[in-house]
């Protein structure tokens, strides 16, 4: 086969469109060629022109007619190189196949979609998945018609709910009397397409499928059946099977039509495969006995045709014999796979279980199995909605649109202000954020800390907006955070520091001490109830130093007034005394507050040996109110993630998984937010998105991974070139995912802006992609500037790293721990800062950068694929 | 009107009068060529069942169908091709191709055809594989 196409494309080199070509059993070259390049040559010299491109593709020199184009007129020579040829059988496929040839078809003049469920062998659920998927297509609002083309083993009606009546004439009683009978004015054909079709409702979805039965199975049926001739059904535009599809074009306008087909290698089960599928579903028992059949008709399928057809493995064994009889077919099965990213990705396969329900049913469709069904749905409905971008596109003007996208960078002040509906994307950890039990939020930089302590602080009305009323009776307040100009800064906390290290005191108190003043400043009543308490010493002298008409900037004093508070014990116990008050308070209220704190990675010096007792001294204070059953009062501490990891204090056991919270942003956060940036940029980009999912808008947060890689499809398309089975969303976003599974927005944004201008410089003829905006070269290209930022940004971030990071490229980006101990020992900024190796590989790892390659026996580490382009490290067996 | 089977029949039989030596080699090639083509065509007729060619071909299930059936020449591989089933056949039997291939080019692919040869006084070519 490869033989055949090789030398085809020969020929086409060398004389193109003036040869035929034919190849026999044994390589035998039937070859015909007209060329002026004859001219004047003897047999023997126009063969020496052919001879060597045959021997070459490893063909046997058959029957070589060689002629110039006066020759081939005066013996009326001509060539046969119609292009549409399209094969009627498997033989005339085979052989199609064998000689080089491709089948090219003619796109229907409607639009009709048309899916054959083929299977090679019998009884193994064929028509059972054609009619559960019908149902399930129909309830996503699609027309539906299903053909019964297993003509001489008809019986699809038989499974589908009665109308009452019997069938009487079907498909074949149409297509015979089409292409035997004579029609003129007089005559004119009896079986209209309203005889043969027939409507079921769907109880459900109560919209109505259409059924075209084969027809009633008696003598008439046989005689007009073996009348048909098959080659004539399909070949030329007017033949009976396209006045069918015409009609039913006309009359239904269905969107779909699954054509259930004979099994075997048959003309019947040939034709409607090759011929009709634009998708096939081959469905076969995970047994030894199907797999040649099958691979063997869907290479056919695939080369000549270009269709894929997807596997469905059907009434597999439940439990491990199941399981392992799949294992044991799946090599016969010459699955695709692809090595991307140095790894594997197989081609999908459908499995359904064997299903007693479905066994036992005899009539369908069985609701409780339907579920098992959705994969082929989803290849459906997935085709259909690219379909239906490349027709909304071929409307608009692409250009345009991409000029209209608009990517701009957001700081955090106007995602939260004026764009907030329209931007904000809350994560899934969202919702987690607004537990009492959450103490403390960690995350990279970048990962969107700071944001939502600002969305509380200072928009509590729009954190309500996607809080579902869980704010309800909190108030928030910053404990220590930009919110509050009037804050000690790092020089101050410096000074402390000092103090309480001299005082012998504890940070604890500190805190504590802080917060009451911050919760006199920002909670009128909390005045009132240390009046009522009698705590007088310590409200005076709040009063005094801390009322906000007074002061707006933190000066010495108050410094010297908030280790007063400590260091003096009565109001160090004032300062526990008005705490519990407020909270007696508070719960008779039914109110809670929250005191929230941000900035402390920069405000509490990094890497000094009292970062981690000043951190460490808040989160005691943290839980001990929690303890103390001080339930009213609530803390959250938003905290860089490497940092937290380094902290030590006693009780940090007691701050596990359920207190505190890892922003991250997931795959379908991410999905989310780069819908929300495409279509919140572009007003045109906004509506073509509608055109394609109205109102998706509002219900966003709740769509699943799979249709948000739909719904950003029209954007950089749904799946890879050449790679089918992986997506370009989840591709987008492992790439931009370190090594500890952080996404950062920031990123996506670069992306988007660079991918849009690379775009735009792009050629826009017909290498333009038809069903996506941006595309591949251009997504890689944006993928580069992204991490370029990232980059930089870890840079910047951590400075005691500069060293690693400046020769990071030499490293490659995979290696053996040997190899990066050495770069580790070689480097003396690396060797001074961190003293053991284990540490500088602890560290590499809690930044993202390390990712362990466990399954690897030449490299242990592989740098993030973040990092990649930005470094410019070498990639050693990964594909870009 | 040409009668291609009775054709046929006498030149087989012509073959078989000249004697068996190397002098009427180029006759016996020639004239089996001419032999084969007018077995072929008289089966091409049949085959679309026609009385002449530039009828319409009146072999229903067959590609060419209601199309028009042009007199292939000294073409055997076009007659054999108008014949979509023994095309077919023909093509998966290696022996027959081959055949096929020594009774067009009886002096080698390099050479001439069975028509141009009779231009060509004397061959050394034997006639074993081609008989």
């Amino acid at each position: 086969m490869k033989a055949a196409i090789q030398l085809r494309k020969a020929l086409n080199q060398k004389f193109p469109k003036q040869f035929e070509l034919d190849i026999g059993e044994g390589g035998f070259v039937l070859l015909t060629i007209i060329s002026n390049q004859f001219e004047k040559l003897t047999r023997k010299e126009r063969l020496e022109q052919v001879e060597p491109l045959i021997n070459k593709a490893d063909l046997t020199l058959g029957i070589i007619e060689l002629y110039t184009p006066e020759e081939a007129t005066n013996e009326s020579v001509t060539l046969q190189t119609k292009d549409d040829t399209f094969p009627l059988s498997w033989q005339d496929a085979a052989a199609m196949l064998s000689a080089g040839k491709t089948s090219f078809a003619k796109p229907p003049k409607h639009p009709i979609k048309r899916i054959v469920f083929y299977s090679y062998k019998g009884g193994v659920g064929r028509t059972t998945a054609l009619i559960q998927t019908a149902f399930q297509l129909a309830r996503q609002g699609k027309r539906v018609v299903l053909v019964d083309m297993d003509v001489e083993a008809p019986g699809l009606q038989a499974l589908l709910p009665s109308i009452g009546k019997p069938v009487d004439e079907g498909l074949i009683d149409y297509l015979w009397e089409r292409q035997t009978c004579f029609f003129d004015e007089h005559h004119q054909p009896k079986i209209e397409l309203t005889n043969i079709i027939y409507s079921i409702k769907d109880s459900q979805s109560r919209r109505d499928l259409f059924i075209v039965p084969a027809g009633k199975i008696g003598q008439r049926y046989l005689q007009r059946l073996s009348i048909l001739s098959t080659t004539h059904l399909f070949s030329e535009t007017t033949d009976p099977w396209y006045q069918f599809e015409e009609e039913l074009w006309n009359q239904y306008q269905p969107d779909i039509m699954l054509i259930d087909a004979r099994t075997g290698l048959n003309e019947w089960g040939g034709l409607s495969l090759l011929r009709l599928a634009e998708e096939a579903f081959v469905v076969l028992y995970p047994s030894q006995q199907n797999a040649e059949g099958v691979c063997f008709i869907r290479d056919i399928l695939k080369e000549l045709n270009g269709v894929q057809a997807k596997l469905v493995l059907s009434s597999i064994p439940e439990g491990a014999i199941g399981r392992s009889l799949v294992e044991k077919i799946e090599p016969y099965l010459n699955l695709d796979v692809i090595i991307s990213e140095g790894e594997e990705i197989k081609e999908d396969v459908i499995r359904i279980p064997y299903l007693p329900d479905i066994a036992a049913s005899y009539q369908f469709p069985v609701e409780n199995a339907l579920t098992w069904y959705t994969p082929l749905v989803n290849v459906l409905l997935e085709v259909s909605g690219i379909e239906k971008i490349k027709e909304v596109l071929a409307e608009s003007d692409r250009l345009e649109l991409i000029r209209s996208l608009n990517f701009p960078e957001r700081n955090a002040a106007s995602i939260l202000g004026t764009d907030f509906d329209a931007i904000f994307q809350k994560t899934a950890d969202f919702d987690r954020c607004l537990e009492d039990q959450v103490w403390v939020i960690r995350g990279r930089k970048g990962t969107g800390k700071s944001t939502l302590y600002t969305l509380f602080t200072q928009h509590r009305e729009n954190a309500e907006k996607r809080s579902r009323g869980r704010l309800v009776n909190v108030a928030i307040i910053s404990g220590h955070g930009v919110s509050n100009n009037f804050k000690p800064n790092a020089d101050v906390f410096s000074d402390i520091q000092k103090k309480i290290n001299a005082d012998d005191t504890d940070w604890l108190s500190l805190w504590r001490a802080y917060a009451v003043i911050r919760l006199y400043q920002s909670c009128p009543e909390f005045s009132d109830i240390i009046k009522k308490a009698k705590l007088s010493g310590l409200y005076s002298r709040l009063q005094y130093n801390f009322n906000t008409t007074e002061y707006t900037v933190w000066q010495s004093k108050h410094t010297a007034k908030l280790l007063e508070f400590v260091t003096d014990i009565k109001l160090n116990g004032l300062c526990r005394d008005a705490i519990t008050h407020l909270n007696s308070n508070l719960k008779t209220k039914n109110q809670k507050i929250w005191l929230l704190y941000d900035d402390l990675d920069q405000d509490i010096k990094e890497n000094t040996p009292w970062q981690k007792e000043a951190l460490g001294g808040l989160m005691r204070l943290i839980y001990d109110t929690n303890n103390n059953g001080l339930y009213q009062i609530r803390f959250k501490v938003f905290l860089r993630e490497d940092i937290w990891s380094n902290l030590v204090f006693t009780n940090k056991s007691h701050f596990g998984d359920a207190r505190t919270l890892l922003l991250q942003w997931g795959t379908e956060d991410f999905f989310r937010l780069a819908y929300r940036l495409a279509i919140g940029g572009s007003e045109k980009f906004r509506s073509l998105a509608n055109r394609m999912a109205p109102l998706v808008e509002n219900t966003l947060d709740e769509s699943n991974e799979e249709s948000l890689r739909q719904l950003l499809s029209p954007l950089w398309g749904l799946r890879r070139q050449k790679v089918q089975n992986a997506y370009v969303s989840t591709w987008v976003y492992s790439r931009l995912t370190d090594s500890s599974g952080n996404t950062y927005p920031r990123s996506l944004t670069i992306l988007l802006s660079r991918a849009k201008e690379v775009e735009l410089q792009q050629p826009q003829g017909k290498s333009a992609p038809n069903d996506h905006l941006l595309r591949w070269n251009s997504i890689t290209k944006g993928l580069e500037a992204a991490s370029i930022e990232r980059c930089d940004a870890i840079k910047s971030e951590y400075p005691e790293l500069s060293e690693f990071f400046n020769n990071i490229g030499d490293l490659g980006s995979l290696f053996s721990e040997k190899q990066l101990k050495d770069f580790w020992q070689k480097s003396t900024q690396l060797h001074t800062q961190f003293d053991a190796f284990d540490t500088f590989l602890k560290r590499l790892k809690d930044i993202g950068m390390l990712q362990d390659k466990k399954y690897s026996q030449k490299y242990n580490y592989a740098i993030a694929n973040i990092y990649i382009d930005g470094f410019n490290i070498r990639t050693m067996g990964q594909k870009k | 009107m040409e009668d291609f089977a009775g054709a046929y029949l006498a030149r087989k039989k012509d073959i078989f009068a000249l004697p068996n030596d190397q002098n009427h080699t180029i006759a016996i090639f020639h004239l089996g060529g001419i032999a084969v083509e007018c077995r072929l065509k008289s089966l091409l007729l049949d085959y679309h069942k026609i009385n002449k060619f530039a009828e319409n071909s009146n072999r229903p299930k067959d590609p060419m169908y209601n199309q028009l059936v042009i007199n292939p020449g000294h073409r055997l591989s076009i007659a054999l091709k108008h014949m979509s089933d023994f095309y077919k056949k023909a093509k998966s039997d290696s022996q027959l191709l081959k055949h096929l291939q020594t009774i067009i080019y009886p002096l080698g692919s390099s050479e001439v055809d069975y028509i141009s040869l009779r231009y060509i006084p004397k061959t050394t070519q034997s006639q074993d594989d081609w008989q």
